[in-house]
């Protein structure tokens, strides 16, 4: 046991869907350990199972066997409300579609988090607005996504995830829509906010975007491996 | 913020609104409209009594008695004089009679009522004299006339000079002297069929030169305030069938016209009422389907707002805030439709428009009620859906 707690710990993870008649089992016995400020990537085949894991460890979606802990929290055991309340402080979500909601300015959209927490409406905007200039967004506040390109798109989605100060960043697939020299800066902005102290987890198919993470997972047949096996 | 969402997402789907916004519209139109209405009806009838009070029978013959039988009873003086000390219940009985003449005015004419009238009748009619005096029993039949107040501005304005007490007038043949003027009268005489304003009082002997038969046109009659209106018709007309066998009399009350109109009034309710509901329901309907519709089309926000830390509340309590807000645009627009329909109806009835003081207040909490009732089931679907399905629909 190492002398810091994990944020995150997986035990005996298993996660298996019913299809018709029969079980897809997906995640079967994952171990993982993630600890903060760490910036990992998670790689595997087209469904074997990285966004179940994601959501997992986001909150949205529960392991059908195994433990679970948040901080040494037994996530397994909170009520919803209070999954809920996790995923508004701890969590931060970066999807490779963005899923920004069109109606609402790049403001009101990173503010939304703040919405759900008891934060008035002057210090939400503010919030936003100071966060939507760290990530080089600043002069585009008052646009809409579909007044914005995809990596301006993925800059919001990023500003929103990290609006209310979480624990952690998961990423799925955040430069899978863009073209590579978007996709670069996207990642020079996750290092960047990695090196001021955010912990980043990244699931990507592009090996070299998995090779300058710090540590490398490969999911495969349902368990998560170390970075040996990251393909050269 | 979430009212502000709310409204836009409502003008995001504007056509689709404003349909199923319609039922809610009518309904809430129907329910102001109905309450309005009640209240101007209620002042109506109220209106009618204020003049003489509710306390006033009117007894009239309902018709002529056989000319050619000697011995036939008819509603007359007579009678009228023997009924007051017969019933302690009447306080006070006038009888009247009428008929018509033309009243000349320089080189014009005006058709006027005449009422012939006992020293009594002021008192009935409780009419007040702006000038001179009532008839009296002292008259006889001398043609002493008390004009009513369109009657006297009408002739003024035909001559160009006011008609003065004492003044001499034609009538048809005759001539009469201005014993009194009468102050406007209110609207609405309730039992009574006389119409102050358009008459002229005449002692009532004095008005056989224009109806020369001795039938009266009917008996006033005040009431004590204890008696009961429906006992006392029976008792009176018991007591004229002794007293003058065969003659057909009819008793109108105060009380049984005054429970003619709030049965009326109350028919119309109903029917509004109900017309209301029916709409309301319809629209609760409307607003049930564009709800769960716009659930269905907006999963993906519903997943992405999960994800980011709503609670099921959150996201109930928005879908909630659009339903109810939807009402109440709707209740808004029928608020006002209502009120003009009510505003309508007094001009066209020629009633002066009351406004119902809870007839807003209950339209908007109708709606509302609406809004949470038929809103409820859809925001608890949108609550309900899974984040992961919810995130991954496009
Ligand atoms: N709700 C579900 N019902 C049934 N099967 C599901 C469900 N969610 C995921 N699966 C299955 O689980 C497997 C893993 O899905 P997952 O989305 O985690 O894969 P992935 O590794 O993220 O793939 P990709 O790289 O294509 O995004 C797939 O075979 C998928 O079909
Ligand atoms: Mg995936």
């Amino acid at each position: 046991m190492s002398a810091a707690q994990p944020l995150v710990s997986l035990q005996d993870v298993h996660r298996s869907y019913r299809v018709g008649p029969t079980d897809v089992h997906v995640l079967r016995g994952v171990q993982l350990e993630i600890h903060r400020g760490e910036l990992a990537s998670l790689m595997g085949a087209s469904g074997s199972g990285k966004s179940t894991l994601m959501n997992i460890i986001g909150m949205l979606e529960r392991p059908s066997s195994g433990d679970f802990f948040f901080e040494g929290r037994d996530v397994l055991q909170l009520a919803p409300d209070a999954l809920a309340h996790y995923r508004n402080q701890q969590i931060g979500f970066v999807f490779q579609t963005f899923h920004l909601l069109p109606r609402l300015t790049a403001l009101d959209n990173v503010g939304l988090p703040l919405l759900y927490q008891d934060v008035s409406k002057r210090e939400m905007r503010r919030r936003a607005r100071e966060i939507l200039g760290r990530v080089g967004m600043g002069d585009r506040v008052d646009h809409r996504p579909n007044e914005l390109s995809g990596g301006q798109r993925q800059r919001v989605a990023i500003a929103r995830a990290l609006v209310g100060n979480p624990s952690v960043v998961l990423a799925d697939e955040p430069t899978g829509a863009l073209d590579s020299s978007v996709g670069r800066e996207i990642m020079d902005l996750f290092h960047e906010l990695n090196g001021e102290g955010v912990t980043v987890v990244i699931i990507t198919h592009d090996p070299a975007i998995a090779r300058e993470c710090p540590r490398q997972l490969v999911i495969r047949d349902g368990v998560v491996a170390g970075p040996e096996q990251v393909p050269a | 913020m979430l009212l502000g969402e709310a409204s836009r997402n409502i003008v995001a789907t504007k056509q689709r609104s404003l349909l199923a916004l319609l039922g809610i519209v009518i309904g809430t139109a129907s329910v102001i409209a109905m309450l309005n209405v009640g209240s101007i009806m209620h002042n109506a009838v109220l209106e009618q009594f204020r003049a003489m009070g509710t306390n006033v029978i009117n007894i009239r013959q309902r018709y002529a008695t056989d000319e050619d039988d000697p011995a036939r009873n008819q509603l007359d003086l007579g009678l009228a004089r023997a009924l007051g000390p017969a019933l302690p219940q009447l306080i006070q009985v006038a009888p009247f009679d009428s008929a018509s003449a033309q009243l000349r005015a320089g080189a014009e004419t005006q058709n006027v009522r005449l009422t012939g009238a006992t020293e009594a009748l002021q008192g009935l009619l409780r009419v007040r004299l702006a000038a001179g005096r009532w008839v009296s029993e002292l008259d006889g039949v001398e043609l002493q006339g008390v004009v009513g107040s369109e009657v006297a501005s009408n002739y003024a304005a035909q001559t160009n000079q006011p008609l003065e007490v004492g003044d001499r007038v034609g009538l048809d043949g005759y001539t009469m002297t201005v014993a009194g003027i009468l102050e406007p009268y209110p609207r609405g005489g309730g039992v009574s069929p006389i119409s102050p304003n358009r008459t002229i009082f005449l002692p009532i002997k004095a008005l056989q030169r224009f109806d020369a038969d001795n039938q009266l046109e009917g008996i006033l009659a005040r009431v004590h305030p204890q008696a009961d209106h429906q006992e006392l018709a029976r008792t009176i007309e018991t007591w004229v069938e002794e007293r003058a066998p065969g003659l057909p009399v009819e008793v109108n009350s105060a009380e049984q016209l005054l429970a003619n109109m709030e049965q009326q009034s109350r028919m119309f309710t109903i029917m509004l009422g109900a017309i209301g509901s029916i709409a309301l329901i319809v629209g609760g309907v409307g607003i049930m389907n564009i709800m769960l519709v716009s659930v269905t089309e907006r999963r993906k926000e519903i997943g992405i707002r999960l994800a980011i830390g709503a609670r099921n509340a959150d996201i109930r309590r928005q879908f909630l805030v659009e339903a109810v807000m939807l009402c109440l645009l709707g209740g808004v627009i029928g608020a006002a439709l209502g009120t003009g329909v009510a505003i309508a109806f007094a001009h066209f009835t020629g009633n002066p428009f009351v406004a119902a003081p809870m007839a807003v207040l209950l339209g908007v909490s109708v709606s509302t009620l609406t809004g949470i009732a038929f809103g409820y089931y859809p925001a608890l679907q949108a609550s309900r859906l899974d984040p992961i399905i919810a995130l991954r629909s496009e």
